[in-house]
């Protein structure tokens, strides 16, 4: 492709971004059962007024997960993703909003010789999320995520996990163009005959910049 | 420009051009409602109160009287930890030397939920009446160290081996009962606390370890939320 060319893509792709529209960068840190920490970035642009895409990247330390349906203790997995968001109904007070994120995941096991070093997976993360205004600048967000998680490879688990009845709960807080974020997650979890998390609790605390036009008093929510 | 080329452009620029309206437009009550009621509840078993966390999820009529949606809920075994199970093995079978092992059991249920609410005078009290029909799996697994098994096989594995095939089943589950929803605030029509109570039965389930009843004509309580609009 000759730089004309390329340039007048970049051009496109920048135009993606102009101001007519709303962007959302963000990072937060956590913890939960499956990881010691966890880390995310994100970049979400808003396409139209219902539906914006993203993407997600993401690296945890392990406390508990699984490979070949086996727990292990020690290792790292790294996540990217596309999410898609969906609003489905907005008013002053409240918006309901569907939320999928798709991720690859790639898992290092530092532990069990006797298994796979590493593992290929994906993530299916559908969420559904309310967003009440509690005030100008307080929001509670909750809502469920059904997660379903599957290991690809020489042992195929389609059911690493099931979708399971997991509670998010949060609050954030947003002055101008910046928001804080506490997120929490609970609930039981299912899959691969019981050889997975039977529970699953996850905090975190995410800061996320948004840019271009204001198109709603609610931020995009998926920390 | 080839075809490949000429497409990506297209589709940015149609990405780039898309209409933005910037509505956010109040929804009179008029239309279809949506709920979010999260939970926890206590289950009154035969010798264990069990935890367990769920949902309900679903859309609310025009008047907001009747709710149709989902219900999803676990007793699950690592917030249950003193509901222990006796497990003797057979004459001459041991696990990792014993011949006694103490199983933890858990349960799931997912099934559909209607309900009628109805409005009290106070206009931030009501009655919620729901009833569900779903499916229902229980089942009994090893603890702790237990789960770390001598060859290194998958838990399940000697779970299914230890218990004869029988550590997990499958059956239906019917609910019913009442929930007190309380307005938090007089300004805000959208979050109600929630005080429940639901009595349940199984059809099709027999529990291999503390009775063929353990899950049948069991009460549970709950509190939680209700968030809706």
């Amino acid at each position: 492709m000759d730089l004309k060319k390329t340039l007048f893509i970049a051009f496109v792709l920048l135009g993606t971004l102009e101001a007519k529209s709303q962007s959302f960068a963000g990072l937060s840190i956590g913890s939960s059962n499956n990881d010691n920490h966890i880390e995310t970035v994100w970049f979400q642009h808003q396409l139209t007024d219902r539906f914006s895409a993203g993407v997600q990247l993401r690296y945890s330390q392990i406390r508990y997960r699984f490979v070949d349906a086996i727990a292990i203790n020690d290792g790292s997995t790294a996540f990217g993703g596309l999410v898609l968001g969906f609003k489905l109904k907005e008013t002053e007070k409240y918006r309901l909003n569907f939320n999928l994120t798709s991720s690859y995941r790639y898992l290092s096991n530092d532990e069990r010789a006797d298994l796979a070093e590493s593992t290929n997976g994906l993530e299916l993360d559908p969420n559904i999320l309310l967003d009440i205004k509690l005030s100008n600048r307080i929001k509670l967000h909750t809502g469920a995520m059904l997660r379903t998680a599957m290991q690809f490879g020489d042992t195929p688990i389609l059911d690493e996990q099931m979708p399971s009845a997991i509670v998010v709960a949060g609050l954030s807080y947003s002055v101008n163009n910046h928001s804080i974020a506490l997120r929490a997650y609970t609930g039981p979890m299912n899959g691969a005959t019981g050889d997975s998390m039977k529970y699953f609790n996850q905090v975190s605390l995410g800061y996320q910049f948004s840019f271009g036009e204001q198109s709603s008093q609610f931020s995009f929510f998926n920390f | 420009m080839n075809i490949q080329k000429t497409i990506t452009i297209i589709i940015l620029a149609f990405i780039s051009v898309t209409g933005f309206s910037q509505e956010t437009t109040e929804i009179a009550d008029q239309s279809i409602g949506f709920y979010f009621q999260p939970e926890y509840s206590a289950m009154f078993l035969n010798n264990h109160v069990g935890n367990a966390v769920g949902f309900g999820l679903g859309i609310s009529s025009k008047n907001r009287k009747w709710d149709v949606g989902f219900r999803y809920y676990g007793r699950s075994g690592p917030i249950n930890l003193n509901d222990d199970y006796v497990l003797v093995l057979p004459a001459g079978e041991t696990y990792k030397g014993e011949s006694t092992i103490m199983l933890g059991a858990d349960h799931g249920y997912l099934g559909l939920e209607a309900a009628y609410t109805i409005r009290l005078k106070s206009d931030r009290v009501a009655i919620r009446i729901p009833i569900s029909f779903g499916q229902f799996g229980a089942g009994f697994y090893l603890r702790g160290d237990d789960r770390y098994t001598p060859d290194g096989e998958r838990t399940s594995v000697w779970e299914d081996k230890l218990q004869g095939g029988e550590d997990a089943g499958f059956g239906f589950c019917s609910e019913f009962g009442a929930q007190l929803l309380y307005k938090v605030s007089a300004k805000n029509d959208h979050i109600h606390m929630m005080l429940g109570a639901t009595y349940m039965n199984t059809y099709g389930y027999e529990s291999f370890l503390g009775g063929k009843d353990f899950y049948n004509n069991k009460a549970r309580a709950s509190a939680g939320f209700r968030f809706s609009f």
